[in-house]
């Protein structure tokens, strides 16, 4: 279970949360396989982001809204927008484009609300 | 529902081994399953990557690698059991998600449905999102056995019980007849040479055993009694997610 746990997740049952670990975790191997395009054109933005606003910090983290339907695929998804039109698309692209290895609990409560740290390496 | 926070980015170093560079899996780009034939199975134990799996397909082997949606990683081992039928491996792969073994012992696990499946049968399984169990467990003599037709590949593969949790590590087929010890066949490929078809009475070593192996060699793990699966989930999908191939060079 992920450090920071809130009061909502505390209620919610094992095997939702379970569940949500197993998306935020494919998210996170889609979001770190350097031989896709997507994935190397995003991490460029952030990095350009981050030398144009002039700060060494990490970015705040990008929460989304994720919608699944029984199949695995993610039918939707919501964030607020990075600031360009090409990273959205790409982040988009990348979590959207293939099923989840698992369908999720029927009686699970929906969006999934997830909160990503965009961090990134400068070698991808 | 919120989940906290997640880091993303970063980078996997995989190794390709040298004999399957041609299959072009270089940098983690991976190659069609299919390609890749798998001699056992193992499963995921903790977020480091540690694979659960049956010793004798791992112990004499050169090299070592693990398989998982196409993406491949060489492997060493990282624990060998003296008393069981044990393993653990590490590689550069990292889960999705990793089993979670019961807390409580448990009392008795006779006549109850399980599911039980090697990596490779998992990949080719159409519909796994439907299948409830494939086995049955019966009376065993201080161990887990099975009413399955599990093929040779099987060894190191996860029995996930009830909630989806990790109830045993399938390790061979069992003669029928008043002795379960004689006749015992390994479940790996490199040990089965006879294949065999239809159901029939298979080993696995139970949970107090692995969770002796693994806390006498430090190896962490997660437990709970809170079922991992919903009851409409199926512990054949999960069962996908938690597993790896291993391949033995």
């Amino acid at each position: 279970m992920p450090s920071s746990v809130t009061a909502a997740e505390s209620q919610a049952p094992e095997h939702w949360l379970s569940y949500a670990q197993l998306v935020s975790n494919q998210f996170q191997t889609w979001l770190s396989d350097s031989g896709d395009e997507s994935v190397v054109r995003l991490h460029a933005f952030m990095q350009e982001r981050m030398l144009q606003e002039g700060t060494s910090a990490p970015p705040a983290a990008l929460v989304v809204r994720v919608w699944i339907a029984s199949s695995g695929k993610v039918e939707r998804l919501e964030f607020a927008s990075l600031g360009s039109a090409q990273a959205d698309a790409d982040l988009r692209s990348l979590l959207t484009s293939r099923p989840l290895s698992e369908s999720p609990p029927p009686d699970m409560r929906q969006p999934l609300i997830l909160q990503l740290d965009l961090t990134f390496v400068t070698a991808v | 529902m919120t989940v906290g926070k997640h880091q993303v980015g970063g980078t996997h170093r995989v190794w390709a081994a040298f004999a399957l560079m041609a299959m072009s899996s270089l940098a983690g780009r991976g190659v069609g399953a299919a390609e890749l034939q798998t001699q056992a199975s193992g499963v995921f134990l903790n977020a480091a990557g540690d694979v659960l799996t049956a010793r004798h397909a791992v112990a004499d082997c050169e090299s070592l690698f693990l398989v998982k949606d196409g993406r491949i990683a060489e492997a060493r081992i990282r624990a060998l059991s003296e008393r069981s039928d044990l393993a653990v491996l590490r590689s550069a792969l990292q889960p999705y998600l990793n089993a979670t073994l019961p807390r409580t012992d448990l009392d008795s696990l006779n006549g109850i449905g399980v599911f039980a499946e090697s990596y490779e049968s998992l990949q080719r399984l159409p519909d796994r999102h439907r299948v409830v169990s494939n086995a049955m467990t019966i009376p065993g003599r201080g161990d887990l056995q099975l009413l399955s037709d599990v093929k040779p590949g099987a060894s190191g593969s996860a029995v996930l019980g009830s909630g989806g949790l990790l109830i045993g590590i399938v390790t061979g087929r069992a003669a029928f007849g008043p002795s379960s010890d004689a006749g015992v066949v390994a479940l790996s490929k490199a040990a089965s040479s006879r294949p065999r078809h239809g159901v029939t009475r298979v080993r696995a070593v139970p949970l107090r055993e692995i969770k002796l192996f693994l806390l006498d060699n430090q190896i962490p793990f997660q437990q709970s009694d809170a079922a991992q699966l919903g009851p409409l989930q199926s512990p054949a999908a999960r069962a996908a997610t938690l597993a790896v191939g291993v391949i033995c060079g």
